[in-house]
């Protein structure tokens, strides 16, 4: 999940990679006509000119606005599928039509470069899975009909097997793109494109033995895929649903902060940097990801109590009471209620503190040096001294600011 | 929300088949000679895990996967021990059904019988269907001859299996139907709304399970419930999402009595009353629905305000304050994520009614209520002794500021409600 951007972190420079983008669009065209006409022996003609037509309509349609499918944003797009599936089906020279026609649909919504990268960069992967397809010997069909569970199973071991390969080199070849064209470290967008994304591209293309079971095996034919349009969409609808779980999370903050912003103008930016610099502060501390987070909404919703009315009755209002029963915000209940009986807590809290004085500091002195705002804070007896010292080497590694002059605490 | 007696009905109906279906499937041993067949016992084992595998959609245990293989025994031509007669099938998928209910039972996992039974009875009606000899042939002969098109074969089969799960829809739809006071059609075509992809999908699957399965075997059945079962992944991540958006309606509704703005329970209270209201003038479930929504967070704009309105009353407000509190709760409403309908209504819940009467200013009727709602809770702040004044008070702007209509269905609600709001 991430939260709205603060500012904290500069922005990168964007000439020198706008010129990298297009060498990187340029090369990935290349690639995908070189692998084309490489590829071509393995590829052979195409089989059923009507079945790469409709599979060219069912690519380029599942890749249109689905507001008419789901109210939410989810992705629908069964290129994966369909693109591996038209390996064994024998229309595997028609590929780059797929590619293209699922890159046309989003006319009108992406840049013309955009697409073409797209268009290109489906073409090579789907090229990369012909070509690990050809190696395992899977069966293709060539007219003749393959009615046996055997071949169905050598079908879907061949097709996992090319779905991993398009999964890693997608992977390697996204890393190796956003270095070039963005400065994004190519390690981590590697690992984040394998573990965050890796399952469902897997699960999506084993959907393609599916099409290959009714097409060829039980004789159903090109149009018989109308009948599995259903399940494909609501696999596909199934596995683009975690974007909505995270926005659905992401809108609970956001309204919060809507409210606080009302009140007190200016308080929603507050939160944003404060939720940025704890979670920032919990990765320096080696919290993992979870307790991350976790700090993030605490920063965010800290000043929540700033919504009750000044000197309104007894007991006191809370209004961080009001998200007790919110879920995914369980543990942060206790932080916001300054709980002192709850040890993960008071833990969080005081990093949350720093993170919040910090921002404070810097927010009412904008033109002051980080430095000169960190030794003001760093003087603060409330303040947590392991988390002032993670917040010098946040500083440190976030602005290029010099080392801070000041002393910690002891 | 349930009607008891309806459930149990279905329920014996259920249990009445089973008892018919072991009647003529029994005797004779043809039953237990089942057990040899592969196809038949993976279909099985596939009902007993996928009515573990359930999923909770509107107090509704969804089972697609034991739907999709049981109609997939229940479609299946000549193969490896299929068909089975209907007696036969009934009898089989309702020992796997129980077998599944027994292991949530022991598990300590709910298990409901009612929603078995509408299972089974969609199942029974699908398989007497195939089975029914239509001119000289059933739907399954026909299927079986070699003649038949896969494609019409398909289109066939999928028929029958839409049968069978629309009745198993409309069966849990009737369940419900007392408490809601709503017309049953409305009622029906709004869970078809709701439930529309799981069902095409079991739909589906069974049906093209049943094709592939003389091609293929027994590996169809696992190859063709790999959708569903990434669908049900997907079903549990929306029934999260959908958790969290109510948590988030339900946490703002809180809101304003923890600032302090409100009376406690305000907003729960008055989406208490419009929703009988609603049920009273007889709305639709999506009205109702964004009714409820749109009561919860009426008030929530009044967190804005640094000095409150006393009491948060806002019935006793200035316009301008009103229209301020107005203009924030629609902003945080939208920031909620409230649907169009939501953000109408209260968009128009400050309009006099005068304005439809005099000007046909459309103003929607759930707004109408929740007007009406509002106005009775903020006279009462929840005490029953209040009524009488309170009515009277609005009686004063009746035609005027409130829909003579709506104002009845206060009356009646408020009266004759056997959980009068506190």
């Amino acid at each position: 999940m991430t939260l709205s951007g603060t500012g904290v972190r500069a922005a990168a420079p964007a000439s020198p990679y706008a010129v990298r983008t297009r060498w990187v669009i340029g090369l990935t065209c290349v690639a995908a006509v070189l692998l084309v006409l490489v590829m071509r022996p393995l590829t052979g003609s195409v089989q059923s000119p009507i079945g790469l037509l409709l599979l060219t309509v069912i690519a380029g349609a599942s890749n249109l606005p689905n507001r008419m499918l789901s109210p939410r944003v989810v992705q629908i797009s069964m290129l994966g599928t369909i693109m591996l599936a038209a390996i064994p089906l024998g229309l595997g020279a028609g590929i780059p039509l797929l590619g293209l026609a699922h890159a046309v649909a989003q006319a009108g919504r992406q840049a013309p470069q955009r697409m073409l990268f797209n268009a290109a960069m489906s073409t090579v992967l789907g090229m990369a899975g012909v070509a690990t397809y050809r190696l395992l010997d899977g069966p293709v069909y060539d007219g003749s009909h393959h009615d046996d569970a055997a071949t169905v199973v050598h079908v879907g071991w061949a097709l996992l097997a090319a779905d991993l390969t398009q999964l890693v080199l997608n992977a390697v070849l996204m890393s190796v793109i956003l270095w070039a064209s963005r400065g994004v470290a190519m390690i981590d967008r590697f690992r984040t494109l394998i573990t965050g994304g890796g399952p469902s591209y897997l699960a999506t293309g084993t959907l393609a033995v599916l099409i290959y079971a009714l097409w060829v095996s039980a004789e159903g034919g090109p149009f018989s895929i109308v009948f599995l349009v259903p399940c494909l969409i609501a696999a596909r609808w199934a596995l683009g649903h975690e974007r909505a779980e995270d926005l659905t999370q992401v809108r609970v903050i956001d309204t919060l902060n809507a409210a606080m912003d009302a009140r007190h103008p200016g308080s929603a930016q507050h939160a944003a940097a404060v939720a940025q610099l704890s979670q920032a502060l919990a990765e320096e501390a080696d919290l993992g990801p979870a307790k991350s987070i976790d700090l993030a909404l605490a920063g965010a919703l800290l000043r929540v109590d700033t919504l009750a009315v000044p000197g309104a009755g007894s007991p006191a209002p809370r209004p961080s009471r009001a998200l007790t029963g919110v879920d995914f915000l369980h543990d942060i209940v206790p932080v916001l209620e300054h709980r002192l009986d709850d040890a993960a807590a008071v833990a969080a809290g005081r990093i949350v503190a720093v993170a919040d004085a910090y921002v404070e500091a810097r927010t009412a002195r904008p033109d002051a040096d980080p430095g000169q705002v960190y030794d003001e804070i760093a003087d603060r007896a409330d303040l947590d001294v392991s988390a002032l010292i993670a917040l010098r080497r946040v500083l440190n590694r976030l602005d290029p600011m010099p080392t801070p002059a000041g002393r910690h605490r002891a | 929300m349930i009607s008891p007696w309806r459930r149990t009905v279905i329920s014996i109906f259920a249990g009445l088949l089973v008892i018919l279906a072991a009647l003529f499937a029994l005797p004779g041993g043809q039953f237990l000679a089942l057990r040899t067949s592969p196809f038949v016992l993976t279909a099985l084992g596939f009902i007993v895990v996928g009515e573990l595998v359930i999923v909770m959609q509107r107090g509704r245990q969804l089972a697609p996967v034991s739907i999709a293989s049981a109609m997939a025994l229940a479609l299946a031509p000549a193969h490896q021990g299929a068909p089975l007669t209907w007696a036969q099938l009934v009898l089989a998928v309702a020992i796997a059904m129980a077998i599944g209910a027994v292991i949530l039972r022991v598990a300590r996992r709910p298990s409901d019988l009612f929603d078995q039974s509408a299972r089974l009875i969609g199942i029974a009606l699908s398989a007497g269907l195939a089975r029914v000899d239509v001119g000289s042939r059933s739907v399954l002969d026909w299927v079986a001859d070699p003649r038949t098109g896969v494609m019409a074969a398909l289109l066939a089969l999928t028929g029958v299996a839409f049968v069978g799960v629309f009745v198993e829809l409309v069966l849990w739809t009737v369940g419900r139907v007392r408490s809601l006071r709503v017309p049953v059609g409305s009622l029906i075509s709004y869970d078809l709304a709701r439930s529309g992809a799981i069902g095409s999908i079991m739909t589906n699957a069974g049906a093209v399970i049943a094709v592939c399965t003389p091609a293929i075997g027994t590996l169809a059945i696992p190859l063709f419930l790999w959708p569903i079962v990434l669908a049900l992944y997907g079903l549990r991540r929306a029934a999260r999402v959908e958790a969290t958006q109510r948590q988030l309606v339900l946490a703002l509704s809180r809101l304003t009595d923890e600032t302090g703005h409100t009376a406690k329970g305000h907003a729960r209270r008055v989406a208490r009353i419009a929703q009988a209201m609603g049920e009273d003038l007889g709305l639709a479930p999506l009205d109702l629905e964004a009714l409820h929504d749109a009561a919860l967070l009426h008030d929530v704009g009044q967190v804005t305000l640094t000095d409150p309105i006393p009491d948060g009353a806002t019935v006793l407000a200035a316009p301008a304050e009103q229209a301020h509190v107005l203009r924030q709760t629609i902003n945080l409403a939208e920031h909620a994520g409230s649907s169009a309908l939501v953000i109408e209504a209260i968009a128009a819940s400050g309009a006099q009614f005068r304005q439809l009467r005099e000007h046909g200013e459309p103003i929607p009727k759930i707004s109408r209520i929740l007007k009406v709602a509002n106005a009775y809770d903020d006279l009462t702040h929840g005490r029953r002794s209040a009524r009488g004044p309170a009515l009277e008070r609005i009686h004063l702007g009746l035609g005027y500021e409130y829909d003579p209509a709506v104002v009845d269905a206060l009356t009646r609600v408020t009266e004759y409600d056997a959980r009068p709001p506190r």
